[in-house]
């Protein structure tokens, strides 16, 4: 069981991340081409997956959309990841004030329905791509601190760190050398689940208008857009909707690989 | 400490936390860009009005003497008024309340109702057949984004059969009631996964706990066993995943309340995001806040009915 997870969540990611790279040279059409006269027809030679309400080849558009999707759900989950695991690391290595602060404002964010201020945040510094990343950032830290900070208490306590401080190593180089490595298994793991909800999460805040504005290529905001078409032009809503399930079940198989990797 | 005692100390403790939270809301929307004074005055309005507004808004004062103020307001249960419609923010919540706590409840029930029996099958056979495609179903959970299942849910059910109302909650309880289901359910899908995965893994420990083997070397099997030993036990592991769970469902019902179209606080918050009505932000985020404190209060209280353990240790 273990084997095909890994491989299909990696080959289906792979695949994506492929298609962003390539998107401008096999995309049929350009993206932000309007042609009113040819909106929402159904799939034709032309338009392998018909048009949109303005006319834009829509396969074009899921193409050129995850040119944004993928790099921006990536960093919604790097930049959090980035900034939990230095907390934690501090917060768990020297302890001290600075710990009890940082643990007080994460129960406080905690105990905060996450996605209300994620829409409260996004609300006051506008949509978009810097807004969403600053808030996916300010919220999702919280977790990677509270898993890197328990980590590090548990190496802290290790034979091998209290040799290397005993040698007289400084504090820089014991955290690098030592106990970062360490926790780096674990947050991969938290790592690739959380990338599962940042591209729902994404779509479902540009869905909500919150996040990447039209005429923008976005596979959430393009749902958004064909929703009123539902009865007349399905495919608009259905092929978008799948582009973002499969790659989100990609990036959940190779998390549940990761996962099942370390237990045995 | 007695059960009564147990919830108000609880309630008690959570008073920091709200106060937290109410500064939390006041300082993220102090960031934001644009003069609310101004936008209530609208843009030709001359500098006087504008400064007038401010004060009467309390705009020109400091954040803490208006964080002061708004405690105490709130407190009176006046969480001011609407930029945009002049009504009591209030009100607008209250008459919205109730279809965000339906979808929210519904969902939450009707997710506790699958995980319980895929759960117990699931750890029965670990690795068995069952528990291979009740896994499948549950990575096939997490994966859907949500509001494009509401979607599908109204062009693959509501508009075909006709039986439930596609925008708005219709007319008469009748309706209503209709208007909720479908909703629900795209709430419990939602939900639903990592509430099964953590209760199969509760379960399958507990098979292995002394108490269970005792019970079974006793003669205990089957549903006697399952009811009196493992289930019972099982529980406050399953509503701390649970209010976990529901935190998450309330913005599954703001999604799938603006897919459905549906009047509740979810639509409502997205409505006044996009007028920028700041009051009217300001009093969902925190209606909305509250209600995951409340949320965290009941799940204590259950544990505590359920395992006295809790009780005594508190």
């Amino acid at each position: 069981m273990k084997g095909p997870k890994l491989w299909i969540g990696a080959g289906v990611v792979g695949l994506y991340v492929l298609a962003a790279i390539l998107a401008p040279w096999i995309a049929p059409h350009d993206p932000l081409a309007q042609d009113v006269v040819a909106a929402l027809q159904g799939p034709s030679a032309a338009h392998l997956l018909g048009t949109d309400e303005l006319g834009r080849d829509q396969l074009s558009r899921i193409l050129m959309a995850a040119r944004i999707d993928l790099p921006v759900a990536a960093l919604a989950t790097l930049l959090p990841c980035l900034l939990g695991t230095a907390l934690g690391v501090i917060c768990g290595y020297f302890g001290g004030w600075f710990d009890a602060i940082v643990m007080r404002i994460s129960d406080l964010l905690q105990a905060f329905p996450m996605y209300i201020l994620m829409i409260v945040l996004v609300f006051s510094l506008g949509p978009g791509v810097r807004s969403l990343l600053i808030s996916f950032t300010a919220v999702g830290w919280v977790v990677y601190a509270r898993l890197v900070r328990a980590e590090v208490l548990r190496i802290r306590q290790t034979e091998y760190v209290t040799a290397a401080i005993t040698a007289g190593f400084g504090a820089p180089r014991v955290i690098v050398r030592h106990v970062l490595p360490n926790t780096l298994r674990q947050t991969l793991i938290y790592l690739t689940s959380d990338l599962v909800f940042a591209v729902t999460a994404l779509a479902a805040f540009s869905f909500l208008g919150f996040g990447i504005q039209q005429p923008t290529p976005e596979w959430g905001s393009m749902i958004a857009a064909a929703q009123p078409y539902i009865t007349t032009q399905a495919l608009l809503t259905v092929v978008p909707g799948l582009v973002i399930t499969v790659l989100a079940l990609g990036f959940a198989l190779l998390g549940d690989a990761l996962q099942e990797r370390k237990r045995a | 400490m007695g059960r009564y005692a147990f919830v108000a100390r609880r309630a008690i403790s959570l008073i920091p936390l709200l106060l937290g939270i109410l500064f939390l809301v006041m300082l993220l929307l102090s960031l934001a860009p644009g003069d609310p004074a101004r936008m209530v005055a609208g843009p030709r309005a001359p500098e006087a009005e504008v400064a007038r507004i401010a004060h009467e808004l309390g705009l020109d004062q400091p954040i803490w003497e208006r964080y002061a103020h708004y405690v105490v307001q709130i407190l009176q249960g006046d969480f001011g008024t609407s930029f945009k419609t002049g009504q009591p923010v209030a009100d607008q919540i209250v008459a919205q309340l109730p279809v965000t706590l339906t979808v929210a409840i519904a969902g939450v029930l009707l997710a506790l109702l699958v995980t319980v029996p895929l759960a117990v099958l699931a750890a029965k056979r670990p690795d068995g057949p069952a528990d291979h495609v009740i896994r499948v179903l549950g990575t096939l959970g997490i994966g859907l984004p949500t509001f494009w299942v509401a979607i599908m849910a109204i062009r693959l059910i509501a508009l075909p059969t006709g039986w439930f109302p596609v925008a708005g909650v219709g007319d008469g309880p009748g309706q209503y009631a209709l208007a909720m289901v479908l909703p629900s359910v795209v709430v419990a899908i939602s939900i639903t996964a990592p509430m099964i995965r953590s209760l199969r893994a509760t379960m399958i420990d507990l098979h292995e706990a002394e108490f269970v083997v005792a019970a079974r070397t006793l003669g205990f099997s089957g549903l006697a066993l399952l009811r009196q030993f493992q289930l019972r036990n099982a529980v406050p592991p399953l509503i701390t995943v649970t209010a976990a769970q529901a935190g998450y469902a309330l913005f599954g019902t703001v999604v799938v309340e603006v897919a459905f179209g549906l009047p509740g606080m979810g639509q409502g918050l997205v409505v006044a995001a996009s007028t920028r009505d700041f009051p009217l932000v300001q009093g969902y985020a925190i209606v909305f806040a509250v209600l995951v404190v409340a949320l965290y209060l009941i799940a204590d209280v259950i544990n505590a009915a359920v395992d006295p353990r809790v009780r005594i240790s508190a």
